[in-house]
């Protein structure tokens, strides 16, 4: 059919007309995302999360042969029947939800295997169609499947596709939508053992005799179903009169598949079963004469990647090379975004005249959100550099390498890089933890990454530190910094192991994925929608965080403090004096804001740790941003423009403050919640905000406790 | 014997899989149950994670889930 011919009213029209809704299912590393780029043209991906859960649901919509294709990307599981949340989501999707067709997209060269789930998939009896994806790759692995042999096993149509060169993608868009269109669901010839299929015969026979019908399904299909107790048959069926008579049926029948199987766990039976089938229909299908040649060529360099003594330089050589693009190359474009969000500024600064509304346009939202702008090139290479790791298989490897070490600490040998990049920015860390496919390992890892020092807090360290001690232990002390932040944090992942995220382990059963050249294609979305749902929170929540930092710190307005100022600057002449008396007005102001008052109120909770209202005050402002620490002490101990290397600063604070109160303060700034940004991130990454206040909670008890415990030692010692 | 207990590059079929649940289910759907094919490919530092080959499928598991699967070895 041809596109021009067709109104495209009507296929635009949402309430139905030609809209066919698929699910598209398949197992981990099969290209699913790749085929949906193909499938799509490239055309707007939605992604969202499915109801309920932190799992990524995407979906495409576009316009094939004047049908509108609905495009759901279910997760991709191994199988339906499992324990993660992915496959609960995606057994949900399917039993429940309203969709016409199943794609189940497998991979060529892992044929045994990918039939696994759509053994399982069959036994919903949907509509469905067998995308054997990268055909191209089990061609050059010298892999033949005799597809019409496995379309008659199935009985569902089969075609050979790959994402990579668009072969055969126009046609299975085609199929899809004449199995949409035809009228009948065709049935599979899918035999089971002996023993089963004695009992599925018995039933069947039972459920003809009483003419019985459920849906379009065959009896046969009705006895599989009763037989391997899908949960949502029997919920349909309760009430049918006919259940009365087939119980003891049942009954006896599972009593001799039980006996045949020796155990009576009905999950077991059927993954023994399935198996038996996959091997079954893979030695009728599958023509091979010896090993792939990629899968040798996966072994080959695995021999080296994962080689006992190599294996850890090499990946640690690699993050290293990752880490330094990030920070050093990311820092490039950082600091022209940074002279264009200052010059963006004060351009509109000066079109706006009431001071009021510039400070809150410029101060307030323009520096606030730029901050987090600042990260973008950060995140952009870190995310090139994840996804690579990713789409080669290379991710599989490292949590093979490090799990040994991690596992100690009961985090999962994939944390290493959310933890490594948490010394740059917490932000991105936080969005790396989603390589961590078990909630648990993923929750420890995000509740420790704030242990990490970032980057921002680096100038509070080197203020302090430097205002304390002499050069030469002033980088010592940093080094230490950073080293017992890592270390706490690893003793507080087993402690939350211990205490909160309780029950057995996680196994760690993994696949270590063929490794893959990635397409430029694939890769350019992946970086793309990260950086786009980055870009979104600054616009949206971010946004709204820094009106309120703005406004705690400039209201309410003490009009007699200002007067009295203002009068007293007019009255001087020196402009050196002037100068003075303005930052005293500053500092005053900042006393008299609403966060100068909560740091006041908040001084007793802070009295036994050491810090006056002051350091309470710098504290309670680093939770917008940490670079705000050092810029707050400046303007309440009104020495004006202050940065980690002002003199001045350095000097008032080693006259005002001793060494416990500066430890004390090193230790809390360590620990305690990290910024506005990566609080925002965390929220959603972990699934909600209750998890935000566990983690305020959690960070400032912690930060309380050390920091009490290093002040009073402190105080001893010095 | 366990799998644990093979040398590197030996092949052996499973025999039983002393699990329950989550893990032997998630074993299963990698295809390692009663009669699977198996060959260890590489181990860890201190063996605290081993690669293995289970039909033609690369798997990773912890020492401690490897020593729940028995198995037999092929000479």
């Amino acid at each position: 059919m041809d596109c021009n011919s067709c109104d495209y009213n009507k296929v635009k029209n949402k309430d139905g007309i030609g809209e066919i809704k698929v699910a598209l299912a398949g197992q981990p590393n099969v290209g699913k995302s790749m085929l949906i780029n193909a499938l799509s043209g490239g055309n707007r991906v939605k992604v969202g999360n499915f109801s309920g859960v932190t799992v990524d649901k995407m979906e495409v919509c576009f316009e094939h042969h004047c049908h509108l294709f609905d495009l759901i990307d279910l997760p991709g599981t191994y199988s339906i029947d499992g324990f993660t949340k992915e496959e609960k989501v995606a057994k949900d999707f399917l039993v429940n939800e309203d969709y016409d067709v199943i794609l189940n997209v497998v991979d060529s060269t892992n044929l045994q295997r990918n039939l696994l789930l759509t053994v399982e998939l069959l036994e919903l009896n949907k509509k469905m169609v067998l995308a054997l994806n990268m055909a191209d790759e089990a061609r050059k692995d010298g892999i033949k499947i005799d597809t019409k042999q496995l379309q008659k096993i199935l009985g569902i149509p089969v075609l050979q596709v790959s994402a990579k060169t668009g072969e055969g993608v126009d046609e299975l868009l085609d199929k899809v939508h004449e199995v949409f269109d035809s009228q009948e669901r065709s049935h599979s010839n899918i035999i089971y053992s002996d023993p089963v299929e004695e009992e599925i015969i018995k039933i069947t026979k039972f459920l003809n005799e009483r003419g019985f019908n459920y849906k379009d399904w065959t009896n046969r299909e009705v006895a599989i179903a009763l037989l391997l107790e899908q949960e949502k048959v029997y919920k349909d069926l309760h009430d049918n009169p006919i259940m009365v008579e087939l119980y003891p049926q049942i009954v006896d029948s599972l009593e001799h598949i039980y006996t045949h199987h020796e155990t009576k766990d009905i999950k077991e039976i059927k993954a023994t079963e399935h198996a038996a089938i996959a091997r079954g229909i893979a030695l009728e299908v599958l023509n091979q004469k010896s090993q792939s040649k990629s899968l040798t060529l996966t072994q080959k360099i695995d021999s080296i990647l994962l080689n006992k003594y190599l294996g850890i330089p090499i990946f640690l050589f690699l993050m290293w090379g990752l880490f330094w693009l990030t920070f050093e190359f990311g820092n490039v474009p950082m600091e022209y975004i940074n002279s264009a969000i200052g010059a963006f500024g004060d351009f509109v600064g000066s079109h706006i005249a009431n001071e009021n509304l510039r400070s809150l346009i410029v101060d307030g939202i323009i520096n606030g959100v730029g901050a987090v702008l600042l990260f973008l090139p950060n995140i952009i290479i870190l995310y090139i550099g994840i996804a690579l790791l990713e789409t080669t298989g290379y991710m599989s490897r490292v949590a093979f390498l490090l799990d040994g070490f991690f596992h100690k600490f009961g985090l999962h040998g994939k944390s290493f890089i959310p933890l490594v990049t948490g010394f740059g920015c917490t932000v991105p860390a936080y969005m790396a933890a989603r390589t961590l496919k078990s909630e648990k390992d993923r929750l420890i890892t995000l509740f420790i990454l704030g242990f990490m020092s970032c980057g921002a807090r680096l100038p509070i360290y080197v203020l302090f530190a430097g205002a304390f001690f002499s050069e030469q232990v002033a980088g010592n002390i940093l080094f230490l910094i950073y080293i017992s932040g890592a270390l706490l944090g690893l003793v507080m992942a087993k402690a939350l192991r211990v205490f909160v995220f309780k029950g057995e382990d996680e196994p760690f059963v993994m696949e270590m994925p063929k490794y893959r050249l990635p397409t430029l294609r694939l890769l350019w979305h992946t970086v793309y929608s990260n950086a786009v749902s980055y870009l979104k929170k600054a616009g949206t929540f971010i946004l709204v965080a820094s009106m309120a930092v703005w406004f705690a710190s400039n209201y309410p307005k003490n009009k007699h403090i200002q007067q009295q100022y203002s009068q007293k600057i007019a009255q001087v002449t020196d402009a050196k004096a002037k100068i003075k008396l303005e930052k005293e007005l500053k500092a005053k102001e900042l006393e008299n804001s609403y966060l100068g008052q909560i740091g006041k109120f908040s001084e007793p909770f802070f009295a036994p740790l050491g810090f006056n209202w002051r350091l309470s005050v710098a504290l309670e402002s680093g939770l917008a941003a940490k670079e705000v620490v050092v810029s707050t002490l400046g303007v309440l101990y009104s020495v004006g423009e202050a940065d980690e290397n002002s003199k001045s600063l350095k000097d008032i604070l080693h006259k005002e403050l001793n060494i416990p109160i500066a430890l004390s303060f090193i230790v809390f700034v360590m620990i305690y919640l990290p910024c506005f940004a990566a609080s925002s991130v965390f929220t959603k990454e972990a699934g909600g905000f209750k998890y935000f206040v566990y983690l305020f909670i959690f960070t400032t008890v912690t930060a309380w406790v050390f920091s009490f415990a290093v002040y009073n030692i402190a105080k001893v010692i010095f | 014997m366990k799998l644990s207990d093979l040398s590197k590059n030996q092949e052996a079929v499973v025999l039983r899989v002393n699990a329950s649940g989550e893990l032997k289910q998630r074993l299963a759907s990698f295809g390692l149950l009663k009669g699977a094919n198996v060959k260890i490919i590489d181990c860890s530092l201190g063996k605290s994670t081993v690669e293995i080959m289970v039909d033609s499928t690369l798997l990773a598991l912890r020492r401690e889930e490897a020593e729940k699967i028995e198995v037999s070895a092929k000479d």
